[in-house]
């Protein structure tokens, strides 16, 4: 088996409010001090029960700090959560990390943060930008301004990062094809590196779903929503971007490492509450409670903070792989996927993808490949619900 | 038990009326049940009947009665009834079989269309009427104006007129006296040669068909070799008894007595419900009278969802038939849907219970085409054909003449909807034919009316028309020539076999763009532009369009994200197995029950 890079994800699970559509784990509120640290603290002892050893299976190793928010915790104390991170890996025989990922609201995060965090190692800001137009920010619950969001972008970059990506959305409240061509300009003159465009999904129990059932707020309808996908492609392509994953974008050499580890079937330590880990070789996927304190409290005494976890039979843990790496631009290799699970796809698969070549939603590439078309890029539930 | 000492009888109720639960009370008073072990409503075995609080199949049950201490015991056979359009054939085989009946009323709803039929059923039969009026603990009862249209119905004094509560058992006591003195005792001579009336049976893995009998004359035990009278063939009796209401052998049956026969007969088809069981040794001269054949009435095409089920259809169709005289199918195939079956139902409830039977007992997945009634059409070359499928009818050429079934409908309402009734069936292309009060608040109606236009949704939209009050019944009356065609649907420019209808030529025009509407609503998008056309002959009456579906996709996927999109694929993937791939589009089981639809929707 080929060396597979390690990416080892930590969960912030706080956030000063919490957005209007957002139905991740986190807990809106100003962070007490005290609780930060404790859960830094934490984070840390977890990871350093489940990192191993540097060995052969592996090669470089990625580190992604996400959340819910993760700049509430105040710049110190995430520059610890990078450092001491960076320093657990090393006594483990680690070299530096090939990337080291924060996501940062523009509603806390500023120039002297950004430093710091560059500083101690953190070589990409991925920033929630997701509209530049205030009335839809304001609709979906953000806490920033369109300028404060254009300050944070200019924050990251003077910093030094390698890579600044933002999140923008598609499909907002009051979004319409003028609005999302304002915010893509303004995009477009801060030069990102990569972006994250996401078409808004209404989740259960969120505020916002509350409020479309009501009749209080109304979204966009479906062909308009197609509309500023398809207007937000043309615009990040046109800014010299790749569409490498379904939902992102980037300057060549500044796609997402840690991410594609998802989509490439490589193994990932999830730290922190609610965070998943999946190793392929044993097919083995588990997740962590959702309660900070429960989680704090459980790690302080020594014990898992494991919630849940299930063993893949090759079968979905082949399909899962298929339709990960058929979301990006690379497309999927077959035989790669079978070896690594010394098992062949089912007929049922194969004629699947036989048929979304035929309807054109995937290309065939010679060497049992397969990657999706723009149409399938677009459609692709039409193929992965022949695939799981 | 002596003759003398045996009451068979039946109930005649309207659904929801109570007839049930009187006799799950009937049977905890005489202790034939204790409370203990009684589940709600006993005598309807089948899940769906609970579910849907309706009794379909009739279950008989036989009943010790010693609660009387000056009138000694005796042996009550009931022999509950349907209450359903769909099987009034059920009700004169029960009918048949008994010598008075419960007339159940709800005291706060009053006589319906369906128990008049009945009623009336049962007084051709010379049937005691034992009536009742039922639910008298509800705060709106209304016992005496209920009693009242009673008596005037069926010329009874008030005074004979029971009223009971059986959800509290009120008063169910004298029912029971009442059915000791009213119901005459059977009038058979035991030592006559055996003639034993079948009115039901079921189909047992072990013991063979079980045949359902009431003794009329003789008698006969364990062992005997019985013969079917209609068709001569002859069985060993292996065992006799009598439902408790679970089946209990007793060795020995004689006149008078209900009670059932296993003798190994493989198939349901030797020993029909309505033929006559004798001795072979000392046989009956005549078979006793038996009941007309039944008929079905609506037919539809059903066809398994994913193709390669049809073996599986079939051999589930072939069980539920065993338990299911009234059901007929045989093959036929779709241009559009594939292999499938035309089946043969009683009416729209029958076909309702038997597809989801198939779908809850036999796990299949099925599409069932929109429900048809049966069309003599007359050819051109001179011959008759039967049309029972729309996407059958000859070519326009080859037609002389269609002929439509006509029913006669009886609708009992109160008084005030007169017009809401009058409009509703006119619209129909009913025929008013009369108008009879039962008070001065009640009317039935009558008319003569397609029995194309009330197949589907009539009934619903009579009860909401009526607030809930009206109630209907109909029989077959004959076919009449009418000017209808056949309305094509195109999907995607394919014809779609599956979607024809026939209708009236005036209303085709409407129909077709009333269908195609609907159906743009009902199919999903496609991965492109979906065209969907009414036709009558070449010529095309209405076009919708289906827009492609431009985005279908989970935009986020990380590592916590993808169980739970996995899921959500999952789901959609579910989702999916109810529609039918026809060619490249995929259309839901909706779509072909849009045939009917004869209003627009209100949006």
């Amino acid at each position: 088996m080929k060396p597979r890079r390690l990416g080892i994800y930590v969960h912030v699970p706080f956030c000063l409010s919490k957005c209007s559509y957002c139905a991740f784990v986190s807990y809106p509120g100003a962070v007490d001090p005290h609780r930060a640290e404790r859960y830094v603290d934490a984070a840390l002892k977890e990871l350093g029960t489940k990192a191993s050893m540097k060995d052969a299976c592996h090669s470089g190793w990625t580190l992604f700090i996400g959340g819910g928010t993760p700049t509430t915790l105040g710049s110190e104390v995430l520059s610890r959560l990078v450092l001491g991170s960076v320093s657990i890996m090393r006594e483990k025989g680690w070299s530096e990390p090939v990337e080291a990922s924060v996501e940062a609201n523009p509603g806390t995060f500023d120039a002297y943060g950004a430093s710091m965090l560059v500083d101690s190692g953190v070589t990409r800001f991925s920033i929630g930008v997701q509209t530049l137009v205030d009335p839809e920010l304001e609709a979906i619950g953000r806490i920033h301004t369109a300028a404060e969001a254009k300050a944070a972008i200019r924050a990251a970059r003077s910093a030094g990062a390698r890579s600044v990506s933002m999140d923008l959305m598609t499909g907002l409240p009051g979004q319409d094809v003028v609005s999302l061509a304002r915010t893509l300009d303004e995009v477009s003159s801060l030069e990102p590196d990569h972006v994250s465009c996401y078409a808004l999904t209404l989740e259960e129990g969120t505020p916002l779903m509350k409020s479309v059932q009501d009749g209080k707020v109304q979204l966009p309808d479906e062909e308009l929503c197609a509309d500023l996908m398809e207007e937000a492609q043309r615009a990040l392509e046109g800014m010299g971007l790749l569409r490498y994953e379904i939902s992102n974008y980037a300057r060549k050499g500044h796609e997402c490492l840690h991410n594609l580890g998802y989509w490439s079937d490589m193994p990932y330590i999830g730290i922190g509450t609610a965070a998943h880990s999946y190793d392929p070789a044993s097919s083995i996927r588990s997740w962590n409670t959702t309660d900070p304190d429960r989680y704090s409290d459980l790690i302080a005494r020594g014990l898992p903070a494991m919630e849940g976890n299930e063993r893949l039979c090759a079968k979905t843990a082949m399909s899962d792989a298929l339709i990960l790496s058929l979301r990006t631009s690379y497309g999927a290799s077959l035989d790669e996927i079978e070896q690594a699970y010394g098992e062949q796809f089912e007929q049922d698969k194969l004629d699947a993808l036989s048929w979304g070549a035929s309807v054109g939603l995937v290309e065939s590439i010679p060497g049992r490949k397969y990657k999706l078309t723009a149409k399938g890029m677009m459609l692709s539930n039409a193929l992965f619900t022949k695939l799981v | 038990m002596e003759i003398s000492r045996i009451r068979n009888f039946c109930i005649i109720a309207h659904i929801d009326h109570g007839k049930s639960t009187l006799a799950d009370r009937i049977l905890e008073i005489t202790g034939a049940m204790s409370k203990r072990q009684m589940t709600e409503q006993v005598l309807d075995k089948m899940e769906l009947e609970r579910e849907r609080g309706i009794t379909i199949k009739l279950k008989p049950v036989r009943i010790e009665c010693s609660i009387f201490e000056d009138k000694g015991s005796y042996e009550m056979n009931l022999i509950d009834t349907p209450g359903h359009v769909d099987f009034n054939y059920e009700v004169s085989r029960s009918l048949a079989a008994c010598e008075g009946a419960l007339l159940v009323v709800d005291a706060t709803q009053g006589i319906e269309a369906q128990t008049l039929a009945n009623l009336y059923l049962a007084l051709d039969h010379d049937l005691e009427i034992v009536p009742v009026v039922n639910k008298i603990d509800l705060p709106n009862a209304d016992p005496d104006k209920v009693a009242k249209e009673i008596c005037e119905l069926i010329g009874m004094d008030d005074s004979e007129i029971i009223r009971i509560s059986a959800k509290t058992g009120k008063n169910v006591e004298a029912v029971l006296k009442a059915i000791i003195d009213k119901v005459p005792a059977p009038s058979g001579d035991s030592s006559a040669p055996l003639k034993a009336l079948i009115f039901d049976s079921h189909f047992d893995p072990y013991k063979g068909v079980m045949i359902y009998i009431r003794v009329m004359e003789g008698s006969f035990s364990t062992g005997d070799r019985i013969r079917i009278m209609s068709n001569g063939m002859e069985f060993d009796i292996i065992e006799t008894g009598v439902f408790t209401p679970d089946m209990k052998p007793t060795g020995s049956l004689s006149a008078g007595e209900v009670g059932y026969i296993a003798a190994q007969i493989k198939n349901m088809s030797d020993a029909r419900v309505g033929d006559t069981v004798t001795l072979a040794k000392d046989p009956a001269s005549e078979p006793l009278p038996g009941y007309r054949q039944v008929h079905p009435m609506v037919y539809t095409g059903l066809y398994p969802v994913e193709n390669n089920d049809y073996p599986l259809l079939r051999e589930a169709l072939e069980k539920l038939k065993l338990n299911d005289s009234a059901l007929v199918f045989e093959p036929e195939s779709s241009a559009a849907l594939g292999f499938g079956f035309r089946c043969g139902f009683l009416g729209l409830l029958h076909m309702e219970i038997v597809q989801a039977r198939l779908e809850r007992e036999y796990g299949m997945e099925i599409i069932t085409t929109a429900p048809s009634v049966i069309y003599n059409v007359k050819k051109t070359d001179g011959t008759v054909q039967e049309v029972d499928n729309p996407a059958e009818l000859p070519d326009v050429s080859e037609i002389e003449e269609i002929e439509e079934p006509i029913v006669r409908l009886s609708v009992l309402t109160p008084s005030e909807y007169i017009g809401a009734v009058m409009t509703l069936a006119i619209d129909r292309r009913g025929t008013y034919k009369d108008m009879n009060f039962l008070s001065p608040q009640r009317v039935s109606m009558q008319f003569e009316i397609p029995l194309a236009e009330i197949l589907y949704d009539f009934f619903d939209k009579l009860k909401s028309k009526t607030r809930g009050y009206a109630s209907m019944d109909y029989e077959l009356k004959e076919y009449r020539p009418a000017r209808l065609v056949k309305l094509d649907v195109l999907v995607n420019d394919r014809p779609l076999d599956a979607l024809s209808s026939i209708v009236h030529s005036e209303s085709a025009q409407f129909r077709g763009r009333l269908l195609v509407q609907k159906l743009r609503k009902i199919i999903p998008r496609q991965m492109f532009d979906v065209p969907i056309q009414a036709a009558v002959g070449a010529k095309i009456i209405a076009r919708e369009t289906v827009k492609a579906m431009r985005k279908d996709v989970l935009a986020k996927c990380y590592g916590g994200d993808i169980s739970r999109k996995r899921k959500l694929l999952e789901k959609q993937k579910e989702g999916k197995k109810r529609l039918k791939q026809v060619g490249s589009v995929e259309i839901p089981q909706e779509a072909f029950m849009a045939v009917l639809s004869t209003e627009e929707e209100e949006e």
